[in-house]
């Protein structure tokens, strides 16, 4: 009956739905009569039909599109135009274990769409989020491609816990390597910072949440991708300004060893004359550099000693550079991607490929990875059952520049890390060997058929010799690298189920089961080249398989009700996540050949070590959001906790939070300002733990903190015990407590801005309290004292021109933060290092020896102490009764942020994202430590600066290796850690038209992009702050430049 | 198979409700394994002391074992107890090093600054051996069996030797036993303050004494191991330095019968079985620590630091003191040697040259890129020496010349008895002891017991390393080591 009475009335419509972006045809698009099924969606030219009556009314829908409702009327052709969704009363935001609206979010969530993602050419989807977010800093820590960045989200969540945020994936905590995770696969990333949006994940998200979403299949809308990109990578920020020229070196060494004997004799009590010095520094400065005169004139003709120069008639007779040998402009970089998606009314599904290669600027540095990754959801199964599932796969190799790095990731000092060495090797010191006339030597088991020089003693027919070198005998970075191999394969499988089941009286039930298996197969193979140890050994072969997995548990009960006026959204969860981990690593040496590294091919044990770990979490929780008018919010979550990580009596916490939100455009008095679109208020309050404590010193957690633990070696076949760290069984959950305070708006649909206060007070802080040495152990990990991390938020994004042709988007952030101390153990104040924990300074308070400047008499380096008597402070040339004071300089940033410009014309764009971070300071240990070496020859930057007989006011102490407290570590080394940079440029261009259409090409998007472009601003040439969390300089690889260019094609 | 769908859905949407709260409410296993340990932890320990045998305390007092021989990993001049012998030595008047590299800063007397690396890691690995014998001490009741006390008596040896060693680094050995000096340890954990001179001999000598009291009847299963003539050594060296003579002639008695002397002086002194050891440690090439090693830094014809260009010198005004004949003269170059010369018979010619005063005493014998030689910590002539030392300050000059002629017949066939008496014997006795005891970790520890300053300008010709010709009177603060700066912070009984 009622079939043929609407047949009776109805007619056809047509139309073409356009995108507002691009004035072009929209395929996909969803039309639907509303309250109904019934449906089409448009073709691939955005035209559609649809019979429906006069009085229907038709609902045009896209994904990140406003949806528009037509009433059908008299009309028969309807055309429509879609407008891209910015922010809304009905954005959806992904949250902890699901997704709210934005009007009930009463806490600070920041989104980074995929598009900032997409284009960055770093193989780790974080590290280009660098001065996106507010409140987030992304420390680049390491060159190497594929390494993990260090992640802060609103400063330092503890003191010796883990400051790690958590990462989510797709809904489940992830434990595995982010480098695994393909970034061309990310949907969206969204940043929770406050209690609110955290406290749900309780035990892990003291310290801010990552979420990340994964891409996923659209119903009937096919959607293929191609994408390629080819570029290079090279240094990305400059070396210290060291001398490259020998003869510089030559004249500047010579000064200082007329400077030191100069100081010396008159210590003494016999002084001589300057110019008896520099005949001194004339005589013996081929020796005291270790026999290496590049030139080809007598030893102590090299140097004039009367106007300390460069003997005129010298010609150098060897031009090779350390930095040639070691590192490259031109390493290349690739990747290729493919992904399809799409998916009909019961299924949707995307499925990607991925494959990366990245060379690193040092040479042999590379990662290599394949990612796959597949998405599947059915649609309703019996009408109650949802049934999704994804699986992820990824390989990868690196390989690492040898000893670069030490198993924490700090950067070593050993002679073999090809940047240490760098830095440090005086320009005189040739990569090759040479015979008595300076003649290469050849050696053809080397790649490039040249010896290479270790410095050891070289002795000649005619009776001459060379050497040995003054700095690291028998070391040679560039043999150590061609000869070692030191690589880690990584495969990573990632596998989740979710069922969601409709219940009665609207429940719903949600079951979600996820297993992370990580495994690494790490190689160390050095080869009998690599120098004197590894000759004598023949070699030394270790393989290492680590295998981590993580599996998580989810019971999601859930109650959504919205009659209009009152909404409830109810949720009540129960989460197990069990975290193993097993390793056996194998140490042999003596191999025959030097191609293979397998442990089979070779002769003699070394050592072995096997060991496993095991986490487990418990927690139940719950989250009451209520809603009124849809402009007021209540939000109040739960969670109890348990840790394996603490003694059966301390294991569980409590952790809640309350916040409240308030959509005043919602309100009537609001309603009539025309110029603001949105406007949302929110105030939040609430509790997280951590577990997560470090062994001392060391990035590795301690998983069974209540236990005193010893460690088992071998004394010649015999068993030995030794105490090595403290437990205590009191020890449980460190506990933060945060206020968050929010308020967005959005004005003439053209600004977006955010503000925002936080203050979280951590308490009970996991610590390592130190002990005196004279106890025979370094720390006993406590619950002691508390610190407050506040500061303020702001971000605010401008769409400046907004027409047809040209649009010009202008995005800043800035977040200010502010570190105190509230209470420490028997409130004594704890020094760490450089810094001095105290009750009211932060945690990254300098407490030094503080410099005097230089004494303008003799160059010798001053510092102030406090005299007992008298209280004052006066001046000491002796170090060690220098004393140390509080300098009012801290090592956190005062401020941070980023800045960007999206400007499109056309179908060209451009986009430039910036970084910034102001105020603070670093340690600049490398810079000063070159000045200050007394063991060994080292070359150094800036010795103009420093003090000679000539240059008696110079602001640097003399250079002086006979004199070792020079350059002691005092505020001289405090360098400001702001910085600008140009982290990501890209340009584009989109070819799209109907030519491309008949061959179902929606699109070509032709690219160039460069990421970590440029360090625009650093206080020193050589210093870069962006590497380290407290800005210590230190042999790290540094930042690596990536250009690339691409083209991606979208088939439809 | 029919059924009624429409029920089927009721059904089954009120068993996933039962369902869904009994997952809700299922637990996790939260208590850690034995099988899941990344360290030993104590509750595993605990379950196999309980259930009994000493396997526990074997493993324990092993680790003090292989601590005293391999120490800390933190630089290549870190291994253990002859790293510290190895550093003080280079303190002294009789040896020197060529350039500045590691230990450099122990003869220039660069790291007695509290923030040094070498200073801390003397205090933290003394203080490391003193904490585990306490928990060994504090663990065995005095009532224990025979074969348990065993390992108390061992532990009380090794808190008593670091004692020795810190006391005498960290404060002056001739200081009144009044003066402050170093913190006592109980093994609880809690930073103590400064005890006095007199309160940490004390200890040192009750240590002692109850420890040989204790061993006298225990006999050891090899010369790595703790036994009674160990003890007695270090008896003798602790009443030598303190001036008690009677008892150092006693206890040097004691330790000097141990073993025999070898003829032979150029076997390297890299093994263990060499007759004229007491006490020691196997290095093998599993336990070898390589460059942070003894012969990587003073086997000159080894591939290591000594080899390279760091070469240990002898003081060229001793050397020239050693008779024409003694067969000890062959520990040092006689001249500078080209590269490839064999210096020591029956091994191999090294890539340097080896300059004249070089140190050939100490050789590793495996071969020129390997550092696989015992280590020897205490030697029987030491104590001929000691006791005749001994013999001489109590006036019994004719005792204290056969003594110190049964050691150098040994090393000099040539050698007549000397005829010296009252100071010049004594004299005579401790060039002697400068002499046979070069690079066995005493010449430092001499010069402060007998009052005797640094003195690097006095002519010397051997190699120097630059800026290491200071001279330092006897009492100087740079005569001793500053208290570390992470002891000063961490210890709130110490002020600032």
């Amino acid at each position: 009956m009622s079939l043929q009475l609407i047949n009776a009335q109805t007619k056809l419509i047509s139309g073409t739905v356009k995108s507002s972006d691009d004035g072009m045809g929209m395929p996909g698009v969803s039309v639907v009569i509303k309250g109904t099924t019934s449906g089409t969606s448009t073709d691939i030219d955005g035209k559609y039909s649809i019979e429906v009556g006069a009085s229907d009314i038709l609902v045009f829908s896209f994904v990140g599109m406003v949806a528009q409702e037509i009433p059908v009327g008299s009309q028969t052709v309807i055309d429509v135009t879609l407008e891209t969704e910015s922010i809304g009363m009905d954005e959806v935001v992904v949250v902890a274990y699901g997704s709210q609206s934005r009007n009930s979010v009463t806490g600070s969530v920041s989104v980074i769409k995929k598009e900032q993602i997409e284009n960055a050419t770093f193989s780790n989807p974080v590290k280009s989020l660098e001065g996106l977010v507010s409140g987030m800093r992304v420390i680049q820590a390491d060159g190497q491609p594929g390494s993990d960045p260090i992640i802060r989200i609103r400063g330092f969540g503890s003191i010796n816990a883990d400051s790690e945020p958590l990462i989510v994936l797709d809904g489940v905590p992830y434990s595995g390597s982010l480098s695994s995770i393909n970034p061309k696969d990310i949907e969206s990333t969204s940043v929770l910072k406050d209690a609110s949006s955290t406290s749900l994940y309780g035990n892990k998200a003291s310290n801010g949440v990552l979420l990340i979403t994964t891409k996923k299949g659209t119903k009937n809308k096919l959607q293929i991708n191609l994408d390629s990109r080819f570029g290079f990578t090279q240094r990305g920020a400059k070396e210290y300004d060291i001398i490259e020229n020998p003869g510089e070196f030559y004249e500047s060494y010579h000064s200082v060893l007329a400077n030191s004997e100069f100081y010396k004799q008159k210590a003494a009590g016999t002084p001589i004359t300057m110019q008896e010095a520099r005949q001194f520094a004339s005589d013996n400065l081929i020796d005291r550099l270790g026999n290496y005169n590049l030139y080809d004139v007598p030893d102590n003709q090299l140097i004039d000693p009367l106007t300390g120069k460069l003997n005129s008639s010298a010609s150098l007779l060897v031009k090779d550079k350390w930095e040639d040998a070691l590192f490259r402009d031109n390493a290349t970089f690739q990747s290729h991607n493919f992904s399809i998606s799409g998916g009909s009314d019961d299924i949707t599904y995307y499925l990607s490929l991925g494959t990366e290669t990245n060379k690193g600027y040092t040479v042999q540095s590379s990662f290599k990875r394949h990612t796959a990754r597949l998405k599947a959801s059915s649609a309703k199964i019996f009408d109650v059952l949802t049934l999704s599932g994804d699986v992820s796969y990824a390989k990868s190799k690196s390989q690492a520049v040898p000893s670069t790095v030490d198993a924490d990731g700090i950067p070593t000092t050993s002679f073999a890390n090809a940047f240490f060495w760098n830095r440090r090797i005086a320009p005189i010191y040739p990569v090759y060997q040479y015979d008595e006339n300076w003649n290469p030597i050849k050696n053809p088991n080397n790649p490039g058929g040249l010896a290479y020089d270790f410095g050891v003693p070289q002795f000649f027919p005619d009776g001459s010799s060379r050497g040995a070198r003054n700095y690291a005998v028998g070391e040679h970075p560039l043999a150590v690298i061609e000869n070692t191999e030191e690589t880690n394969e990584r495969d990573n499988f990632n596998g989740g189920l979710r069922a969601k089941f409709d219940l009665p009286l609207g429940f719903k039930f949600e079951y979600v089961m996820n297993y992370l298996t990580q495994t690494t197969q790490e190689t160390d193979f050095t080869k009998p080249g690599a120098g004197a140890f590894a000759k004598a050994q023949n070699g030394l072969l270790t393989n290492a398989r680590g295998n981590f997995s993580a599996f998580t548990n989810q019971q999601l009960l859930t109650w959504k009700k919205d009659d209009g006026k009152h909404s409830f959204d109810v949720l009540l969860g129960h989460e197990t996540y069990v975290e193993k981990f097993t390793t056996l690593s194998l140490s042999k040496r003596n191999i025959i050949g030097d191609f293979s590294p397998i442990l089979d091919n070779t002769a003699v044990y070394a050592s072995a070590s096997n060991y496993n770990t095991k986490y487990t979490t418990e927690g139940y929780f719950s989250r009451f959001i209520y809603g009124l008018d849809n402009t007021y919010f209540l939000n109040v979550t739960g969670r109890y906790d348990a840790s394996s990580v603490f003694h059966p009596d301390e294991r569980w916490g409590a952790f809640w939070s309350v916040g409240a939100s308030w959509v005043m455009s919602n309100e009537d008095f609001m309603k009539d300002i025309e110029s603001i679109d949105y406007a949302k208020f929110a105030i939040n309050y609430g509790t997280t733990g951590n577990d997560r404590i470090f062994y001392e010193d060391v990035n590795t957690r301690n998983l069974v903190a209540y236990e005193n633990q010893y460690e088992i070696d071998e004394n010649n076949g015999a068993l030995t015990q030794k105490l090595r760290y403290l437990g205590n069984e009191k020890l449980t959950w460190e506990k933060s407590a945060s206020l968050d305070i929010a308020y967005e708006m959005s004005l003439l649909n053209k600004i977006n801005l955010s503000v925002g206060y936080y203050r979280k007070k951590s308490d009970d802080l996991l610590f390592n309290t130190p002990l005196p040495i004279s106890t025979g152990q370094a720390s006993r990990p406590e619950n002691a004292g508390s610190m407050v991390n506040s500061g303020f938020e702001t971000e605010i994004s401008w769409n400046a021109i907004k027409k047809e042709k040209i649009n010009v988007h202008f995005n800043a952030n800035l977040t200010t933060y502010h570190n105190e101390i509230k209470e420490l153990p028997d409130d004594e104040p704890i020094p760490f290092g450089n810094f001095r924990r105290e009750v009211g300074k932060s945690i990254f308070d300098y407490y030094m020896r503080k410099s005097a400047g230089v004494n303008p008499e003799n160059g010798n380096a001053q510092w102030y102490m406090k005299d007992e008597a008298t209280g004052e402070d006066v001046i000491t040339e002796d170090y060690s009764k220098a004393d140390r004071y509080y300098l009012g300089k801290q090592a956190i940033p005062k401020i941070t942020g980023g800045f960007g410009a999206q400007i499109q014309a056309g179908n060209f764009s451009l986009d430039l994202q910036f970084a910034y971070q102001v105020g603070g300071y670093g340690i600049d240990s490398e810079y000063y430590g070159l000045l200050g070496a007394t063991q060994n020859v080292t070359n150094f930057a800036d010795y103009e600066k420093t003090w000679t007989v000539d240059n008696p006011t110079a602001s640097l102490p003399r250079v002086d290796p006979l004199s070792p407290n020079q350059y002691s570590i005092s505020d001289l080394f405090l360098t400001d850690l702001s910085y600008l940079s140009l982290s990501n440029i890209n340009v584009a261009y989109v070819f799209k038209n109907k030519t491309l259409k008949k061959y179902h090409i929606d699109n070509i998007r032709v690219y160039g992009t460069v990421n970590n472009a440029f360090l625009l601003y650093s206080a020193r040439q050589g210093y870069d702050p962006r590497l380290n969390s407290v800005g210590r300089s230190s042999a790290e690889y540094g930042a690596n430049r990536t250009i690339a260019f691409g083209v991606s094609i979208n088939l439809n | 198979m029919k059924y009624n769908r429409s029920l089927y859905i009721h059904l089954s949407k009120y068993f996933v409700f039962i369902f869904s709260i009994t997952l809700l409410v299922s637990c996790a296993d939260l208590d850690q394994d034995f099988a899941e340990e990344r360290y030993h932890t104590a509750s595993h320990a605990t379950a196999i002391s309980d259930a009994g045998g000493t396997q526990g305390l074997t493993a324990l007092d092993g680790a003090i074992l292989s601590y005293l021989r391999d120490g800390e990993t933190g630089g290549d001049d870190e291994f253990g107890l002859k790293a510290v012998e190895l550093g003080m030595d280079l303190r002294s008047n009789d040896m020197d090093i060529s350039r500045n590299t590691w230990f450099g800063a122990y003869s220039n007397y660069e790291n007695i600054g509290l923030t040094y690396n070498d200073n801390d890691f003397i205090w933290e690995f003394f203080y490391k051996v003193i904490n585990n014998a306490n928990g060994i001490i504090n663990t065995i009741s005095d009532d224990a069996p025979e074969e348990v006390l065993v390992f108390k008596y061992k532990s009380h040896t090794y808190r008593a030797i670091a004692y020795f060693y810190l006391v005498r680094i960290y404060q002056h050995t001739r200081a009144n036993d009044s003066e402050e000096a170093i913190p006592i340890d109980f093994g609880d954990f809690v930073g103590q303050p400064k005890s006095t001179v007199g309160e940490v001999k004390k200890l040192i000598l009750d240590d002692l004494t109850l420890a040989y009291n204790g061993l006298e009847n225990y006999s050891r299963s090899s010369k790595e191991e703790i036994d009674a003539s160990v003890v007695a050594a270090y008896l003798a060296r602790y009443h030598l330095t303190y001036e008690n003579w009677s008892e150092a002639e006693k206890f040097a008695d004691i330790a000097m019968n141990v073993g025999s002397i070898s003829s032979d002086v150029l076997h390297g002194f890299d093994e263990l079985s060499l007759p004229e050891v007491i006490w020691g440690a196997v290095v093998t090439p599993a336990t070898s620590t390589v460059y942070n090693s003894f012969f990587s830094h003073i086997s000159q014809i080894n591939d290591g630091y000594s080899g390279w260009n760091h070469f240990k010198t002898v003081n060229s005004n001793l050397y020239d003191m050693i008779p024409a004949t003694d067969k000890r003269l062959a520990w040092f170059a006689d001249q500078e040697y080209p590269p490839g010369t064999i210096l020591v018979p029956g091994t191999w010619g090294h890539y340097n040259i080896t300059p004249k005063y070089t140190s050939l005493k100490f050789i590793a014998q495996p071969g020129p890129g390997e550092f696989i030689g015992d280590y020897i910590y205490l030697r029987n002539t030491e104590f001929y020496l000691t006791k005749a030392e001994a013999l001489a300050k109590q006036g019994k000059d004719g005792e204290a010349q056969q003594v110190l002629f049964d050691l150098n017949t040994v090393r000099d066939p040539s050698y007549v008895k000397s005829t010296k008496t009252g100071q010049d014997l004594i004299d005579e006795i401790l060039l002697y002891r400068r002499i046979e005891l070069w690079g066995d970790g005493v010449a430092s520890f001499d010069m402060a017991r007998n009052g005797i300053g640094l003195n690097r300008k006095d002519g010397r010709l051997n190699l120097v390393m630059p800026g290491a010709d200071l001279v330092i009177p006897p009492l100087d603060d740079k005569m001793i080591y500053q208290i570390p700066q992470r002891e000063v912070d961490a210890n709130s009984n110490f002020d600032e």
